[in-house]
């Protein structure tokens, strides 16, 4: 092997060892490639309501009457981009009462969850709504009362 | 050999000390009373004390139940019957002679010089009247005396019985080489059958000699005769040699002295090792003896707990031993003398398991721990902390039905609290105290207390009020829902 042809073989070398340590594969692999997850939607209000009529919420309050049988909470969403769960929890004076788990499809951008109100579960109430992984997008609290 | 071993490995320091003790105070005890009246009570109340053991060994409840109520007896009449006794051994004792060498290991005697200075009272018709004391004690029976203690020559004993002396008259007593009394009032014999011509004198010696184991010498005034009384024994004494060789059977010396005191070596070794004996064995019936069982609801000591760490919750406050020792030393036990302590140096934030073992317990010594109930404690522990938390108005009432009550605005919208972590790690919310929704019917502001759920607190220097704007709007008129 002359020295033309051991010039070449190291410039090829060369290039290649470049060429693997900036590859971006290699960068996604090590751990500070990693952030957040993004999530696939966006939400813009959420609010708890009377009453629903024909899918749209009706009477937003922060007190409801425990005559009302049900209240409502609307997570309204937008650039929905893929399939995702939502959670809406209900906690009464801070005690889980129910969890429910909502799809969010395009292009279904509002999803609700309700709740029947009993005489015995007046007092102050709150939901968070939370995302698959828990992370708490809002929090809303109202009173049933009389 | 096995089981000695075993034994012997199991004694403490503190045993060997306490076995020790107690033979070298019963030994000293030996030392201090043979001979005297107290000392052979004391050994009645020792057999008694054996015979006791026995019949509860046997079984024999009425028996080790009388006899148990004679030693307790016994030892009463021992202190109120012979407390003079007791009260002149240790009187006379310094307290190097009650803790430590032979008080009893008396002076000779110089009964020689006695003997000639007696005689030459009798050729000079001079009456004399000495008291060689025996083991008895003659506290009781001699009255009156004074305290001379001057040691013995022929020139004293003269002296004291010189005619124009004051206390010529009376007797003196001879303790070793000293006269330890003079002008001692002797009590007098009512014997029938003493020569006629026996004055007060010669009765006073017949009279001590008959109710103690004192030798008693009398010189008679009248006659210079020279009277030796031992027991109801009365007899004259022609020669000074006699006399001498009289005293000297008494005192032990000459015929018995090497005899006398080669025997008291040997009681004095036998009585050490029989009271080493003695405590060895009252020591193994009291502390090696399991035969009585006991239950003692004990309280837990929680020590070494870290700064802040509190407890919240135990699911044992009390715990039941169930103890086993010899009965004398189990009914001394009570539940203040046991220890239950939990060391809480490793306990973590939650609840914490803790196996109870007999390291755990400190008991009196000589009791045995058989059973722990419960064997375990769970403990759970927590720390203060603080957490900021949002604060709700707690609405009741009614609110009127042409009004939505649509917006709230708190401030401050949340608050800090204080209080155990697990507890505050629970409590998402702070509400306010009960607001009343009835007066309402337009949108204003109202300032409420905050109320948080006892034990948890406000941080310190927080408000303890919130200012709470609403919205109120009025009822948009019905439509036709029936899809709702």
């Amino acid at each position: 092997m002359d020295f033309r042809q051991i010039q070449i073989a190291l410039m090829f070398f060369f290039a290649l060892t470049t060429l693997v340590f900036a590859s971006p594969t290699r960068a996604q692999n090590g751990k500070e490639a990693e952030g957040p997850p993004v999530k696939p939607y966006v939400m813009t209000s959420s609010a708890v309501y009377e009453k629903q009529r024909n899918g749209q919420p009706v009477n937003p309050a922060a007190v409801f009457s425990v005559s009302n049988k049900k209240v409502y909470c609307f997570s309204h969403f937008q650039d929905v981009r893929s399939k995702a769960y939502v959670f809406h929890n209900w906690f009464r004076r801070d005690v889980s009462v129910a969890k429910i788990k909502l799809l969010l499809q395009a292009p279904k951008w509002s999803i609700y969850s309700s709740m029947p109100l009993r005489e015995t579960e007046k007092g102050p109430w709150r939901v968070e709504v939370t995302g698959e992984n828990g992370e708490i997008l809002s929090v809303l609290r109202f009173s049933i009362v009389d | 050999m096995n089981d000695i071993r075993i034994f012997l490995s199991s004694l403490r320091w503190q045993d060997v000390l306490d076995i020790a003790i107690n033979s070298y105070i019963l030994f000293r005890l030996y030392v201090l009373f043979r001979g005297t009246n107290t000392f052979r009570v004391m050994l009645g109340i020792a057999g008694l004390w054996f015979f006791q053991q026995i019949a509860i060994y046997l079984g024999l409840i009425v028996t080790s139940w009388l006899i148990q109520g004679i030693t307790a007896a016994a030892a009463i009449i021992i202190i109120v019957i012979f407390r003079n006794e007791i009260r002149s051994v240790f009187q006379t004792q310094n307290l190097r002679s009650v803790l430590w060498g032979n008080p009893r290991q008396t002076k000779e005697t110089p009964v020689a010089v006695i003997a000639e200075a007696l005689f030459e009272l009798s050729a000079a018709r001079t009456g004399a009247l000495v008291v060689f004391p025996g083991r008895e004690n003659l506290t009781e029976v001699i009255q009156g005396g004074v305290v001379w203690h001057g040691k013995i020559t022929k020139e004293m004993i003269r002296t004291i019985f010189f005619r124009n002396n004051p206390v010529h008259d009376g007797a003196v007593v001879i303790h070793g080489n000293r006269v330890e009394l003079v002008g001692c009032i002797l009590p007098l014999s009512h014997r029938k059958d003493l020569p006629s011509h026996y004055g007060t004198r010669h009765r006073a010696m017949a009279g001590l000699a008959e109710v103690s184991d004192a030798v008693v010498v009398a010189v008679s005034e009248e006659s210079g005769s020279v009277t030796v009384a031992k027991g109801n024994a009365i007899y004259p004494v022609k020669q000074r040699q006699d006399l001498v060789r009289i005293l000297e059977e008494r005192e032990g010396i000459k015929y018995k002295a090497e005899t006398f005191f080669q025997r008291e070596k040997y009681m004095r070794r036998a009585a050490a090792v029989l009271s080493f004996l003695f405590i060895t064995g009252v020591w193994v019936s009291f502390t090696r003896s399991m035969d009585t069982l006991i239950t003692l609801d004990v309280p837990i000591r929680y020590s070494n707990r870290r700064p802040g760490v509190e407890i919240v919750e135990t699911t044992a406050n009390i715990i039941q031993l169930q103890l086993s020792g010899s009965g004398a030393l189990i009914r001394s036990v009570s539940a203040e003398q046991v220890q239950v302590n939990l060391d809480l140096g490793k306990a973590v934030v939650g609840k914490n398991t803790f196996l109870l073992t007999s390291d755990n317990i400190s008991l009196p010594p000589g009791i045995k721990l058989n059973r722990i109930d419960p064997p375990k404690v769970d403990v759970v522990a927590d720390i203060p902390i603080i957490k900021e938390v949002a604060v709700q108005v707690d609405w009741v009432g009614r609110l009127r039905e042409d009004l939505i009550l649509s917006q709230v605005n708190l401030l401050p919208a949340a608050v800090r609290l204080s209080g155990l972590s697990m507890l505050l790690n629970e409590c998402e919310t702070v509400y306010t105290e009960k607001v009343l929704l009835d007066n309402i019917s337009e949108s204003g502001e109202i300032i409420a207390k905050l109320a948080p759920e006892s034990p948890l607190q406000l941080a310190p220097g927080r408000s303890d009020s919130v200012r709470i704007r609403f919205i109120v709007k009025p009822r948009p008129p019905e439509v036709d829902d029936s899809s709702s």
